[in-house]
């Protein structure tokens, strides 16, 4: 699925949703410094932002950590965290 | 050490999920050594702040989250008493240039009154940082520069942590922290206490901006983020801010507590050249020569010690006062009347407050006031309910509007409430909202889990898990206030200008309210004076003066009146027609005025629960012995049969057998009537039999004793207040014996009111032979009123009627009658729903003979201006009549729904109430009729028993029912609709009482 957003200072970009598991290595902090898509590890450059979400709690859904990332490619990547499930997710890629 | 500076309690109503006392509690836990409350434009929680802080040793800090006339959102922290009375004035002024619901603080007001709050720049909803998330810092940077030179206590502040965006926000603001030599200080924007508690934070929201739970606002928070957070946690989501840390310790240090407690801020009485202390005195005096003639040496030692209590803890001015406001009431022939616990007073008796001579009662002082409780007198006083408001504006103009005001009230969830609010908010549609709700008993939120068991929610299974975090949300809200509400007669007089102590907000109605509540004003040291509305008091004025009669002639005995009591008739009777309070007067054989005095505490949870009820009656009528297990007791108990009856034998009790200082001995009537845990009460016993046993007093005994006083303990009644309702109570039964139709119509005019619907008000009227005439448009009064001996009802009864549509009546006829519809239509300016109204419930019933078919078909063409010329039609079945007479008077008139089914019902042997009284005991009956206030009150076994009063056109049956019958059958009395039932049960013997065995629907139409 591909969405246009608009996000900092009015630039528009086109994203794409993935929602599927990822393998990540995280930094003592339990952050992701690199990750496992289509057949490549990719090194986290910069982490622009982190959030927390609880979702639809009332559904049973976990809470996931967020983190909008930058990536060596220039890529911005979107990876959550469901620590209940101990299970990483790429979430969506932003061009 | 860091504090916390942005934290919203309950009070920020709907905004903030968890209790002061859990704010206060996890902070400590925590270590901090200070908190402060920031709720959303109010200070409602300054005190319950400051006395839980102290308790748990934490230093409270006030402040508010201020609204601004941009929208946006900023905190204020007053850091000492001089920069509170500011922030209560500048919230003050927010209502004024806001609205009652949107306060809105404007920035003049806060550049007049700031200078000395610390003022911090919010959430995300303030000003800079909502410029800097719309990516305008220039403008964030120009804001920030505007408070600078301003206010020279202004702070940047950091909080809400995890949000998508925060990273951009704390770097910005850091800048403009460093390019302007501000100071940033990091804040928790708290909002519940742990993170468990988000999830009714999160349902609270969605109640506040009306979104269901599937819904997405963006008032919602994303995370659970807002809790109160240790200051490692919070490092760790600000870890480069350990200055802005440091910062939020040390603005905490400066704040000091604002409130200073044990201060009296009531107002000096003007005396006119004479001290307070000596013109009481006086006053007094000339009181009691008055009341008394001769003073007695006992009562003037009486009257001696009472003043010397009054003098000493500084309250005479206040006697000064409430006696001021009686005089005017007096002057004005206001009817009023004492009640409470004032009532234990010979010296307010002197003054003229109340009307209840304690003295001659035996009445104990101690109950209302004492040197060792030292807490403010309680004086409430009800007057004519017309009148009253003339009453509270004499104590304003007297004092000054800038030291009166109205006390608030915190409307808490109770359970009805919480359902229908977070029902809504989960998803419930309002249907099954509504029947959930309507089936609710009345219980508090907290105790909502025991609905699963209770037969009329049987069917209402579904959705078991979202219903399940309904009632746990319930639960969790309990007690939380839900918005702050008007007292029905609390007002608050200060020494000080009140808006140096409390803002000040415009009520629903208008006036303005303080923003503590009663309990809160007295710890400001306050005085609340209870000014009530009680309509009885009208209706009495209304039928002395129908019937030519002054109060006072009222002979205090009268025969036939005890007569009348003892058989049960006492619908109408102040405090004395409930269907238990009928039952206890058939069996208590009243015959003085003692006897009322006790029933009127006797139909309480406390002596039921007891099971005092049923030994009482005995003794009273001499079927079992009186004994005493000390002789000492025999003085204090020898008025209630030996029976422990009255809140004020309590502490007598406690005084003479273990020795208790009256103080102590109130303490333990205030831990025993307010349903205080069974620790405190197991400690107090322990403490009453040691202290007996050390007096002299056998273990056996002393427990005995405490036993007694333990199953007293629920709820019990003050004598002094039993005694001003049983007054009035008498007045009432003697003017329903002897005035009845003057009586019920002004019961019907000052209603609603009293146990009964106005329905069963004019049943009972007819039972004793008074004709009941609906509102008619040539003849009927704006109320209620006896014409020809008959009542004839008022034209303010009919739905729809409003106070300029019934003046344009009572004008046009005032000129001369109506001659036709087509005359009334012409002469009258109503709306169109209001003549058909009228038609309907039968109030143009002298035209076209009574045609009300006929008549509406006229009612358009007179509209027009043409006189009809119409066919004449067939009127409405008197079944229809009935059922529109119903819904426009909340009655019917023309005839009772029953008596359309009587012979149907004769023929399958249902009989009426009125032929209950020819039956023998214990007799299988068959009645019908609309269940009327059914009720499930606390039993002494813990089942469950209902009782209701049964309505057919004859009377009214009293219905027993008990658990079994209640959990097979009980769907049909709690009903969102009143439908008529079927009642198969046994005759007790006692006029109309049954207990049932079976309860089934009634269908009227076969």
């Amino acid at each position: 699925m591909i969405h246009c957003d608009s996000i900092e200072k009015g630039v528009r970009t086109v994203s794409k949703l993935i929602n599927q598991p990822v393998l990540v290595v995280t930094d003592g902090r339990r952050r992701p410094r690199r990750f496992f898509w289509i057949k490549n590890w990719i090194d986290v450059q910069d982490i622009l932002d982190e959030w927390k979400d609880t979702g639809r709690w009332w559904d049973g859904e976990a809470e996931k950590t967020f983190y909008r990332l930058t990536t060596n490619g220039g890529a911005v990547y979107e990876l959550f965290a469901d620590r209940r499930m101990n299970q990483w997710n790429l979430y969506r890629v932003l061009d | 050490m860091f504090t916390h500076l942005h934290v919203h309690s309950p009070y920020s109503f709907l905004d903030g999920a968890s209790a002061i006392a859990a704010l206060v509690k996890r902070a400590a836990e925590l270590d901090m050594d200070a908190i402060a409350i920031t709720d959303h434009s109010n200070l409602s929680a300054t005190v319950q702040l400051h006395k839980s802080a102290f308790e748990h040793g934490l230093k409270p800090i006030t402040g508010a989250e201020l609204v601004l006339d941009n929208g946006s959102h900023l905190i204020a922290l007053a850091p000492d008493a001089r920069a509170y009375g500011y922030l209560c004035q500048l919230l003050t002024r927010a209502y004024v240039h806001g609205t009652r619901k949107n306060p809105i603080v404007c920035k003049n007001d806060l550049e007049e009154l700031g200078a000395d709050l610390l003022l911090l720049s919010g959430c995300r909803q303030g000003e800079i940082p909502r410029l800097i998330l719309q990516s305008r810092y220039h403008e964030a940077k120009q804001v920030a520069q505007w408070y600078q030179q301003r206010f020279p206590h202004f702070y940047l502040e950091l909080n809400e942590g995890y949000l998508p965006g925060s990273k951009r926000l704390y770097y910005a603001l850091e800048e403009l922290a460093s390019t302007l030599g501000l100071e940033l200080v990091l804040t928790g924007n708290v909002h519940y206490a742990g993170k468990e508690d988000f999830f009714i934070h999160d349902i609270l929201t969605c109640v506040r901006t009306l979104t269901h739970i599937d819904q997405v606002h963006p008032e919602r928070r994303l995370n659970a983020e807002n809790y109160l957070q240790s200051p490692d946690e919070l490092l760790s989501s600000f870890p480069q801010f350990d200055r802005a840390m440091a910062v939020a310790g040390e603005l905490g240090d400066r704040c000091q507590p604002v409130l200073s407690f044990g201060k009296r801020l009531h107002p000096h009485f003007p005396a006119r050249g004479e001290s307070a202390v000596h013109l009481l005195k006086r006053l007094v005096k000339e009181g009691a020569r008055e009341r008394y003639g001769r003073i007695a040496p006992r009562l003037r030692e009486r009257i001696a010690v009472e003043l010397d209590v009054i003098i000493q803890l500084g309250y005479e001015d206040y006697f000064l006062l409430v006696w001021d406001v009686i005089r005017f009431a007096q002057k004005r022939g206001i009817r009023h009347s004492g009640r409470g616990s004032a009532a234990d007073s010979v010296v307010a008796y002197c003054l003229g407050i109340t009307e209840v001579d304690a003295y001659s009662r035996g009445l104990l002082f101690e109950r209302f006031m004492s040197l060792e409780r030292r807490s403010p007198p309680d004086i409430d006083v009800d007057f004519d309910a017309r009148y009253r408001d003339q009453v509270s504006d004499y104590v304003y103009k007297r004092y000054g509007k800038e030291h009166v005001a109205t006390v608030c009230t915190y409307n808490t969830f109770r359970a009805r409430s919480a359902l229908r609010d977070l029902g809504k908010a989960l998803g419930f549609a309002a249907e099954e909202l509504d029947v959930l709700a309507k089936r609710l008993p009345m219980i508090a939120a907290h105790r909502i889990d025991e609905v699963w068991d209770l037969p009329e929610l049987r069917g209402f299974k579904r959705h078991r898990e979202r219903l399940s975090l309904l009632l746990e949300g319930c639960r969790r809200v309990a007690g939380h206030p839900r918005h702050l509400g008007t007292h029905l007669g609390g007002l608050v007089i200060s020494r000080t200008p009140l808006l140096e102590l409390t803002p000040l907000q415009p009520s629903a109605k208008g006036v303005l309210i303080t923003q503590f509540d009663k309990e809160d004003v007295e710890d400001l040291g306050l005085i609340k004076l209870d000014l009530l509305s009680l309509r009885t008091l009208g209706a009495v004025s209304d039928t002395l003066q129908e019937v030519g009669m002054e109060y006072g002639e009222i002979p205090p005995r009268d025969r036939k009146t005890y007569q009348m009591l003892n058989a049960g008739q006492t619908i109408g009777v102040f405090q004395l027609e409930s269907p238990a309070q009928r039952q206890l007067q058939v069996r208590l054989q009243a015959d003085h005025f003692e006897d009322l005095v006790a029933s009127v505490a006797l139909i309480r949870p406390g002596p039921i629960k007891g099971n005092m009820v049923k030994p009482f009656i005995a003794r009273r009528q001499g079927l079992q012995p009186v004994t005493y297990v000390d002789e000492r007791l025999r003085k204090i108990l020898a008025k209630t049969y030996g029976v422990v009856l009255f809140q004020e034998q309590v502490i007598e009790i406690a005084h003479a057998i273990a020795g208790f200082t009256p103080g102590e001995a109130d303490q333990l009537r205030r831990v025993m009537t307010h349903g205080r845990s069974a620790e405190e009460m197991e400690k107090l016993g322990e403490r009453f039999v040691e202290k007996s046993v050390a007096g002299g007093h056998s273990l056996s005994t002393a427990q005995y004793i405490f036993s007694l006083l333990k199953s007293y303990a629920s709820y019990g009644f003050c004598e002094a207040h039993a005694a001003s309702f049983a007054s009035i109570a008498y007045k009432t039964a003697y003017l329903t014996r002897y005035h009845p139709a003057e009586f019920y119509a002004a019961l019907l005019a000052h209603g609603p009111m009293g146990y009964y619907p106005a329905s069963s008000l004019c049943v009972e009227a007819r039972r004793r032979g008074i004709e009941v005439k609906g509102p008619a448009i040539n003849s009927s009064h704006e109320t209620a009123r006896v014409e020809s001996g008959a009542i004839q009802l008022g034209l303010e009864q009919v739905k729809g009627m409003t106070e300029k549509g019934l003046e344009e009546i009572l004008r046009a006829r005032k000129m001369r009658r109506f001659s036709s519809l087509f005359d009334f239509v012409e002469r009258s300016q109503l709306p169109k729903s209001l003549y058909e109204s009228l038609i309907l419930c039968g109030s143009a019933d002298e035209w076209c003979g009574g045609n009300r078919r006929q008549l509406l078909w006229e009612l358009e063409d007179a509209r027009q201006g043409r006189v009809s010329d119409h066919l004449v039609i067939g009127d409405f079945t008197l079944s229809e009549k009935l059922e529109h007479e119903h819904a426009i008077l909340g009655l019917s008139v023309s005839a009772h729904p029953l008596q359309l089914v009587r012979d149907k019902l004769k023929a399958r042997g249902v009989r009426t109430v009125d032929e209950l009284s020819r039956l023998s005991r214990g007799r299988k009956v068959r009645l019908a009729g609309y269940p009327i206030r059914p009720h499930r009150p606390p039993t002494r076994s813990g089942k469950v028993t209902v009782f209701f009063s049964l309505e057919d056109e004859t009377g009214l049956a009293e219905i027993t029912v008990f658990e079994a019958i209640y959990q097979k059958c009980g769907q049909h009395l709690f009903g969102e609709k009143i439908l008529p039932v079927q009642v198969e049960g046994t005759y007790q013997g006692r006029p109309g009482a049954v207990v049932a065995s079976d309860i089934t629907l009634l269908s009227l139409s076969n």
